[in-house]
């Protein structure tokens, strides 16, 4: 597990960032591409903990605002309090069937986007749109939890980590 | 000690918010300098864009491409011909413009851009442009390609610069049909297709018609180019028609853009 606040996970962090913001809208499948920096607040969690994960989400969520046109902060909150739930659902549940990291990611990342859509709601968001937009969002879930293999690969080959037990898919 | 850590870091976000909402100003100015930071960054990774949109697109293209080279080449001396034609009639044109004592307009001044970023939020369609007010990019500049329309400028930061795509659910652009000339708006959905509102019900608008900016802001200038309508339909409040729109411009395979300094209606 490398230190939070080392070069290597900054950097990382930034690479993820320069992916989501550049590369990732490449791979588009209808108008929805993944994000890595929300698929890294889920790694945080299953991997690194629950004190990390804060300071994960926190940062990731600051970077999306960074990047989005709304206010700074409320991406960073939303990741917050979400990564905070993230932590005591993980801590509850059991997690050897692989398919939970699958639905834990979904459900991480679509309450995210429709707590964000929440908020946006009060712009002016054309209401009939609200379902399409909902369906959107089921799909950035979808795609994001589908490359969560990769992005496991890409962080373990990255922090230098590397799991043996090969009974246990993602770990 | 520890435990409490966690709260206070629920605080520090809580507080940016409050901050960013209070004062934008501290918002604008906290952004331009992370674009000024991560330009570089984001440059760099346009590089590793490129040979992502390569791989997707053109690897895919290359076959279909050779088995259309003949038909291309007898288009472009069809077209070529009709050139020589336009030419022609470019030139009777401003003859005929000049005999009847119109203003000629100046000539379009362009910047180009390069698009570096993209906001991650699904229903949202704003960019990051690799130039900004340094490299004479303004607020509310319009921005094209060379299918259409594109979208305005949101915000110039001294080295970037946000830009708000037509197909962004805050779009709005004032357009008109180019046969039947009927006027409306064109708004963004959030989705691939645009919708033209505000349609009067007795408007003879058909399938497959032209929408081109009106001008009638000043904004946009007149004569560019939108999409095509794809379907028409009664408004849900039942006083307007509403056309589904067809983008000229494939958004979601974007790279480079013309910001427009000075338009042909300027």
């Amino acid at each position: 597990m490398p230190r939070l606040f080392s070069a290597k996970v900054i950097l990382y962090f930034l690479f993820l960032f320069v992916l989501d913001a550049t590369v990732l809208p490449v791979f588009h499948i209808r108008n929805v591409y993944p994000s890595f920096l929300c698929l890294l607040i889920c790694y945080s969690g299953f991997e690194w903990g629950p004190q990390r994960t804060i300071y994960v989400a926190f940062w990731a969520g600051l970077l999306r605002d960074f990047l989005g046109g709304g206010f700074l902060g409320l991406e960073a909150s939303l990741y917050l309090m979400l990564a905070l739930a993230l932590n005591f659902v993980l801590q509850k549940i059991e997690r050897e069937f692989p398919g939970m990291y699958f639905l834990i990611t979904f459900l991480f990342i679509f309450i995210a986007g429709a707590l964000r859509l929440l908020c946006a709601c009060t712009e002016e968001l054309p209401a009939p749109m609200v379902l399409d937009y909902l369906g959107l969002i089921a799909l950035t879930a979808t795609y994001s939890a589908a490359l969560l293999p990769l992005f496991y690969f890409m962080t373990d080959r990255w922090m230098g980590q590397s799991h043996t037990k090969q009974y246990e898919l993602f770990r | 000690m520890r435990r409490w850590r966690s709260y206070y870091f629920l605080v520090v976000p809580v507080v940016l918010l409050v901050l960013a909402f209070q004062f934008p100003p501290l918002n604008q100015a906290t952004r331009s300098l992370f674009y000024s930071l991560t330009r570089p960054l984001l440059v760099a990774g346009t590089g590793v864009r490129q040979a992502a949109y390569n791989v997707r697109y053109n690897s895919r293209n290359f076959w279909s491409a050779v088995a259309k080279q003949q038909e291309y080449l007898s288009r472009i001396q069809d077209l070529e011909s009709k050139l020589r034609h336009y030419r022609e009639m470019e030139k009777e044109n401003q003859r005929l413009k000049k005999l009847l004592n119109f203003s000629q307009t100046p000539a379009t001044k362009s910047i180009g851009a390069r698009v570096i970023g993209e906001d991650m939020t699904p229903w949202k369609r704003v960019i990051v442009l690799d130039k900004g007010s340094r490299h004479g990019i303004k607020k509310d500049m319009v921005l094209v390609a060379p299918e259409g329309l594109v979208g305005r400028v949101l915000e110039a930061e001294p080295f970037t610069a946000r830009a708000i795509l037509l197909p962004d659910p805050d779009s709005r652009v004032s357009a008109l049909t180019s046969v039947s000339r009927s006027q409306g708006v064109i708004a963004g959905s959030g989705m691939e297709k645009l919708r033209m509102k505000y349609l009067a019900l007795d408007t003879e608008i058909a399938v497959g018609e032209e929408v081109i900016t009106s001008g009638i802001e000043s904004l946009f200038p007149k004569g560019l180019l939108i999409g095509k309508i794809e379907s028409i339909e009664r408004d849900s409040d039942g006083l307007h028609l509403l056309a589904v729109v067809t983008p000229a411009v494939s958004f979601s395979k974007l790279e480079e853009v013309l910001c427009l300094v000075s338009s042909p209606q300027k």
